[in-house]
């Protein structure tokens, strides 16, 4: 099986740290890329600013995407993703704190292919990213 | 309310019945008055009649003893001037006519007289009767002679005077008629001046009792429309009368009444705002504190994710590199940080129950215990606790997570103080059908709360001292605001050591099978 991209949107350096080591430990990315914010995302997809020459921006098979960022928020990205012919393949996994029904409700409506709420308890979370990860890096490699 | 026209007023009635016996008085007077002069009137017309035919029988004697046409001719023309005389008639004892008059024939001849009108055959009888006729008095009297004998033997003593007793004898009768035409005319003049009189004195009557009670009524009417007003609300205007009596004593206390109300009515307005702001000041720093509460654990679960994740990526990753105590110590982090996100899990349900739309569905709530039950069973099981609900647990018309909810931290709670030493653990749900009301129950005969406790243990963070027990103590806090929410009750029925009841109510908004139909 070919091993997949991911782009993980994530303003807490914590946790991203901790996802990229997830999804890394269980050999369920290729390349782990990350975003500090939703402009920052956007840059990386559309090749703006420092990822002008494209070369270290390659397509992710997969977006985790944090839904409360700065600068542009989750669902401003998801929206601008999912209204681009171009990304709209892309499948896009929200990342929450709070399982608030209002949200989750409003990030499909945008066009998110899943959700994950961050549980306290790590091995719920890690055994989670893990099966998103390879659930939709299959999805996305088959032909 | 309008004010109604009454269908039977004061006025009408004191008009009615106060010159009722008025009217009855002057009524039975006045035939009394008008009887008396009818018969005074006709007294006087019989003693005329008698004095009249008396006069004439005294008169007559001589002419009737001699049978002398013209002395009885000239002693009836000195009679024939006596008021209403219709005739007289002067008889002899056989009943002969010696003499007459009639008013339409005047004096007539003995030879005429054969047939006077309007005369009535006389009746002999006493000496002088009267009897009325339709038209006429009719007075008979008989004429009489005193013949005296003389005392022979004292022939010759003329101071001897007659016998005092002398012999009478009846030689004749005097008949006369009077008409009743004029004493008609003065009855009906006497009976039209009677009702006259009667029915200007009710009349009178009448227009007075109008007018008094007109003085009357009005104030009183004046009262009633205030009262209406103030039925209205309306307390602005005070009724002003010009009387001095009871009714404006009345009339004052009334307004003094109103006053009073006015004043009581403005305060209670006054409440009302006052209320009004503070149940909104209220609702609205509930609402920001369930705002700060959300955001306040939201924030404190971001750390805590990562705080567990890089304890657990030291454990995994670096564990060999740790001593028996590094990993107890990192295991020891592990353990409060998930009792923090325990603790942070449910402050965030409990401001969420403050906050989430209620999602109303058909819920069996037998069907919810069980999947309660189902949720514990290791736990119960564990403990060899023995569960009784009652059969016929109803359907409520409810949000079925939070029924759920309530059960679930009920039983969980009811377990968890169910004693380390109880030989017979047992757990009963059961439910008491009201008119408005489900209360149902959840009893257990475990350690019991010390009344003391009852109040607080529906707090945030209350947790019994006693025992040390898992959990955050929240459990009851959001059972009690879910209750609260749905217009329920919560209330706790214990003491230390007799085991703990908790009982709740939800209201029963409507009949499922309205609701379902209604959709």
């Amino acid at each position: 099986m070919k091993l997949i991209d991911i782009l993980l949107v994530e303003d807490n350096p914590d946790h991203a740290m901790l996802i990229k080591k997830v999804l890394e430990n269980h050999r369920v990315a290729n390349k782990v890329y990350v975003a500090e914010n939703g402009a920052e995302a956007l840059d990386y997809m559309y090749h703006r600013g420092k990822y002008g020459n494209g070369s270290d921006a390659p397509r992710p098979g997969l977006v985790l995407l944090d839904i409360k960022l700065p600068k542009i928020d989750g669902f401003a990205v998801l929206k601008q993703l999912k209204s681009d012919p171009e990304h709209r393949s892309i499948p896009v996994v929200m990342l929450t704190t709070s399982d608030r029904d209002e949200e989750i409700a409003k990030g499909y409506a945008e066009g998110a292919n899943s959700y994950v709420t961050k549980p306290v308890k790590f091995d719920e979370f890690a055994e989670k990213i893990k099966s998103i990860g390879l659930y939709w890096g299959l999805i996305s490699s088959l032909p | 309310m309008k004010f109604r026209k009454p269908k039977f007023s004061l006025a009408a009635k004191f008009s009615l019945f106060v010159p009722l016996p008025i009217v009855v008085a002057s009524l039975a007077l006045s035939s009394s008055f008008i009887k008396h002069d009818l018969m005074q009137i006709k007294a006087a017309m019989v003693e005329h009649g008698k004095a009249v035919a008396r006069g004439l029988s005294y008169y007559s004697e001589y002419g009737l003893l001699v049978e002398n046409k013209a002395a009885l001719c000239g002693i009836i023309a000195r009679h024939t001037n006596e008021k209403d005389l219709l005739y007289i008639v002067i008889r002899n004892t056989s009943e002969k006519i010696l003499a007459g008059y009639s008013a339409e024939l005047g004096n007539m001849s003995i030879n005429t007289i054969t047939n006077i009108p309007h005369v009535p055959k006389p009746e002999g009888g006493s000496e002088c009767r009267v009897i009325e006729t339709d038209f006429l008095y009719d007075a008979v009297c008989d004429v009489v002679t005193t013949r005296r004998r003389r005392n022979r033997k004292n022939l010759l003593q003329f101071d001897t005077p007659f016998d005092s007793a002398g012999e009478v004898k009846k030689i004749g009768t005097v008949q006369i008629g009077l008409s009743k035409s004029s004493m008609i005319v003065s009855m009906r003049q006497v009976k039209r001046d009677a009702v006259w009189v009667t029915v200007g004195a009710i009349t009178l009557a009448i227009l007075v009792t109008i007018l008094v009670v007109g003085f009357m009524v009005r104030p009183i009417e004046k009262l009633a429309m205030a009262a209406g007003a103030v039925s209205r609300g309306d307390f602005d205007h005070p009724v002003k009368l010009s009387s001095r009596d009871e009714i404006r004593n009345l009339a004052e206390s009334f307004n003094r009444m109103m006053a009073n109300l006015k004043k009581s009515r403005d305060e209670n307005e006054q409440y009302a705002r006052e209320l009004e702001i503070k149940t909104e000041e209220l609702s609205r720093s509930n609402e920001e504190l369930n705002a700060f509460v959300y955001t306040v654990s939201h924030d404190l679960k971001a750390p805590l994710v990562s705080l567990q994740g890089f304890s657990s990526l030291l454990t995994s990753n670096y564990g060999d590199c740790l001593d028996a105590d590094g990993k107890m110590y990192v295991e020891r982090i592990q353990k409060n940080t998930e009792r923090m996100g325990t603790l942070i899990e449910d402050l965030l349900e409990l401001s969420r129950v403050g906050r989430a739309k209620r999602q109303d569905e058909p819920v069996d709530v037998s069907e919810v215990i069980s999947d309660v039950i189902d949720e514990l069973a290791p736990k119960l099981e564990k403990q060899g606790t023995r569960l009784i609900m009652k059969d016929d647990m109803p359907i409520i018309y409810c949000d079925r997570t939070r029924v759920n909810q309530i059960f679930s931290n009920l039983i969980s709670n009811a377990s968890k103080y169910i004693g380390e030493y109880n030989e017979n653990p047992t757990i009963e749900m059961g439910y008491d059908d009201g008119d408005d009301y489900y209360t149902f129950y959840v009893r257990d005969n475990g350690i019991g709360i010390d009344e003391k406790y009852h109040e607080s243990v529906f707090g945030i963070l209350q947790q019994l001292n006693e025992v040390e027990a898992e959990g955050t103590g929240m459990g009851l806090a959001i059972v009690k605001r879910i209750v609260d929410n749905f217009g329920g009750k919560i209330w706790i029925d214990s003491a230390s050591g007799k085991g703990t009841t908790m009982y709740f109510t939800l209201p029963k908004t409507a009949n499922i099978h309205d609701r379902e139909e209604a959709e």
